[in-house]
């Protein structure tokens, strides 16, 4: 059969352009990088709009506290001092209730009145003795301020840790000094920079170490997942639509379906670059050292598994949007051929510890797993060249072998909408091609 | 006869149904040759196998005398099913279509343009697909099997969805085609097209030729002349003349089909005792009434 990268290279043009002059595929490209700049910039921009909210305010909170001597509750509120309002005033006014002869019950249900009435905008009510085994509850409405009462704790708890630890015959600050930590810094050893101190590299804990990797990871899943619907959406159209007929009739089905596989890659890639960029851009600008999060190199790497492993599975979509009758059919199928990729990730512990044991090598050479792992491995330990490139190109003769069967059976199911082919008839098809010979040479 | 296709014992099986079997035939070069045959006789199989998306189970196909050469560029196809990308554009669709048959870059534009006049086509070629006439998207689907110039022509159920000016304009490019020196092979089921245009043809019936050659050749084989009449009287005295049936009797015109002993003098003799008679045409079968006959009319040929 011949295949014309010429015929290749038009059919991906075309899914290309379709797919990218939609609404949707904007949609794809913006929403993710809108998503992450939300995440990365609304906490901080909720802070500043606290902040603000706070210096519009020229009075003090007016809290009053019941049950609690009068000296402990100026102990506190110097603690609570270096909050101030733009006028100078502080944040926190904290104020004894406490009237001769009135009952607890009572004073409690009187600020609850100025409460509400807005006359005070809190109370902190002490059980017991605070210092011993007693309790503070703090009361206030609506709209006080989330973060505020932990504020107003973090000065109380300071003051009773004072007392005690005099009780107790301590220096508060004496004790502050001794029981500080020590400096510990981890340093990694490689080949290149052992001479050069310079050169060493703070070695990151677990959680560090497979970040990137399950970045990454995640980064191929939602790339393989998108497109590779609006890749058998594509076959089953042309399939329903009979507009296969014509492209048949000028094509063989190993250039249409390559054409498509490699017209959604590079939509992928389009999407990833944008996704990527996004990402770095928002990160740099908040001071991330992202080339130290994910090491040029490793990323180098990982394109190479995130090309064929994409290659890979859209080969395998490619195979079923051809053997299914409708969309909804492809469904249940492409959830689970998308879980193999993710698959590994519940393994990931022994991929990072035990990088190059002989088990989780030989994993690494199942095709289905080969990204995944690989991106794990790689994040983990040195891995050698030869067994990137080994690993690599084993995915990609999967790949082109998988484009290969998926041609044999599109070539046969195409015109065959309706009952899904069991597996003898599969077999069967794949065989056929074999044997025409007439129109192809 | 210098053939331009040889289709040489081709047998296809589906599952169980045998949708040709054992189907040879040649056809001529450059004219326009008809595939006919009722629904489900196997014509789109075959077309399809022609155009190289089946390939036989049996049997062979030659085009050319060669079997060795990239027949897709030679041959220009229109599905029966109107297989277009609905929301292309229009320019996009045929851009598309132009380059993947090899028309060459440079030559992609011009073709489109002339093409476009030709078909006739009224709307804009910025329009949607989706938002064309049936009518329309016909004619883009016929400008689509014509725009690379092929030697070959297969054409599924041409007139489709087209209004007889559209069918009209149509006749005249497929005869423009020949002219031009492609073959034309069409399905369909009008036979008054097929009579029009058809030069040869093959009737096939449950996957089977039942008739090949020329339409005077089959016209001839199938023996019975027919006479067309014009009379006053009443026509149901000539129920008795013998070796006559009648096919047609509407407003004092008579179609009579006479069967191989009658002798048209003897017949003509017997009719004008029996009625006033103006006028008497002989006339061959015409290829409806070949069809009825063959097929039977347990099958419906529309």
């Amino acid at each position: 059969m011949n295949t014309s990268f010429q015929n290749i290279r038009l059919v991906a043009q075309r899914e290309i352009w379709t797919v990218i002059n939609t609404k949707g595929f904007i949609l794809t490209l913006v929403l993710p990088a809108v998503m992450f700049f939300l995440v990365s910039y609304l906490p901080s921009i909720a802070q500043k709009l606290i902040l603000s909210a706070e210096n519009t305010r020229t009075e003090s909170l007016e809290i009053g506290v019941i049950g609690l001597e009068p000296s402990i509750i100026d102990e506190w509120q110097s603690k609570l001092q270096h909050r101030k309002l733009p006028n100078g005033l502080p944040l926190f006014s904290l104020f004894p209730v406490s009237v001769t002869g009135v009952s607890k019950d009572v004073l409690i249900k009187n600020a609850q009145d100025k409460v509400l009435k807005k006359e005070w905008d809190a109370y902190a009510v002490i059980n017991g003795d605070i210092t011993q085994n007693g309790q503070c509850d703090f009361y206030s409405m609506r709209g006080f301020g989330l973060e505020l009462p932990r504020e107003i704790m973090n000065g109380l708890t300071s003051v009773v840790r004072r007392i005690r630890l005099e009780a107790k015959g301590f220096d508060p600050e004496m004790i502050s000094q001794l029981s500080r930590g020590i400096s510990w810094n981890e340093y990694e050893i490689t080949q290149e920079t052992a001479s050069e101190e310079a050169g060493m590299k703070r070695k990151a804990d677990f959680g560090k170490i497979i970040a990137p990797g399950i970045v990454c990871v995640m980064m191929m899943f939602f790339l393989t997942f998108t497109t590779s619907q609006m890749l058998i959406r594509g076959v089953v159209e042309e399939k329903t639509s009979r507009v296969v007929e014509i492209l048949v009739s000028s094509l063989s089905p190993t250039e249409i379906l390559a054409g498509k596989v490699l017209g959604f890659y590079i939509i992928g890639l389009i999407e990833f670059a944008v996704w990527v960029g996004a990402g770095v851009l928002i990160l740099q600008s908040q001071g991330f050292a992202v080339s130290e999060f994910v090491p040029p190199l490793y990323f180098l790497h990982f394109l190479i598994f995130l090309t064929t492993g994409y290659l890979l599975y859209a080969s395998i979509f490619a195979a079923i949007g051809a053997m299914v009758g409708d969309e909804t059919e492809s469904q249940q199928t492409q959830g689970i051929i998308t879980m193999m990729l993710v698959l590994p990730l519940m393994f990931n512990f022994v991929f990072v510890t035990q990088p190059n044991w002989w088990l989780v090598r030989l994993i690494s050479f199942i095709p289905v797993f080969t990204p995944t792992v690989m991106a794990i491995r790689m994040v983990a330990a040195p891995i050698p060249l030869w067994e990137i490139a080994l690993t690599a190109l084993n995915t990609l003769f999967f790949a082109v072998l998988c484009i290969t069967i998926a041609a044999r059976i599109f070539r046969v199911g195409i015109l065959m909408t309706g009952k899904r082919p069991n597996l003898n008839e599969l077999w069967r098809w794949i065989r056929y091609s074999d044997r025409s010979g007439i129109i192809e040479t | 006869m210098d053939a331009a296709i040889q289709i040489d014992g081709v047998t296809k099986r589906f599952r169980n149904t045998l949708a040709l079997d054992r189907v040879s035939f040649t056809v001529p070069r450059q004219e326009i040759f008809g595939l006919l045959g009722p629904n489900g006789a196997g014509k789109t199989t075959l077309m399809r196998i022609l155009i190289g998306i089946f390939a036989p189970d049996e049997g062979c196909v030659n085009v050319y005398g060669d079997r060795s050469i990239r027949l897709k560029e030679r041959i220009g196809y229109l599905p029966e099913d109107r297989g277009l990308y609905q929301k292309m554009k229009v320019y996009d669709l045929l851009h598309y279509c132009a380059a993947i048959k090899g028309v060459p870059r440079i030559e992609i534009d011009s073709r489109i343009e002339e093409g476009i006049k030709r078909i006739e086509l009224t709307g804009e070629l910025n329009q949607k697909i989706q938002e064309l006439s049936k009518g329309n998207q016909q004619r883009i689907q016929l400008l689509i099997a014509l725009l690379h110039k092929p030697d070959i022509l297969v054409l599924d159920e041409p007139f489709t969805s087209l209004d007889p000016i559209g069918v009209d304009r149509m006749k005249q490019i497929l005869n423009e085609e020949v002219e031009r020196g492609a073959t034309v092979i069409i399905s369909t089921h009008r036979m008054e097209d097929a009579e029009q245009l058809c030069k040869s043809l093959t009737l096939i019936h449950r996957g089977r030729v039942i008739r090949h050659g020329t339409l005077n050749s089959i016209q001839q084989e199938e023996g019975q002349d027919r006479l067309i009449v014009e009379y006053q009287g009443d026509s149901k005295s000539i129920q008795s003349i013998p070796g006559v049936a009648i096919e047609d009797n509407q407003d004092h015109r008579l179609r009579l089909r006479l069967n191989g002993d009658a002798s048209i003098p003897d017949v003509i003799r017997e009719l004008s005792t029996r009625l006033d008679v103006y006028n008497i045409v002989k006339a061959a079968p015409t290829l409806h009434d070949i069809f009825v006959r063959l097929v039977g009319n347990q099958e419906d040929p529309s």
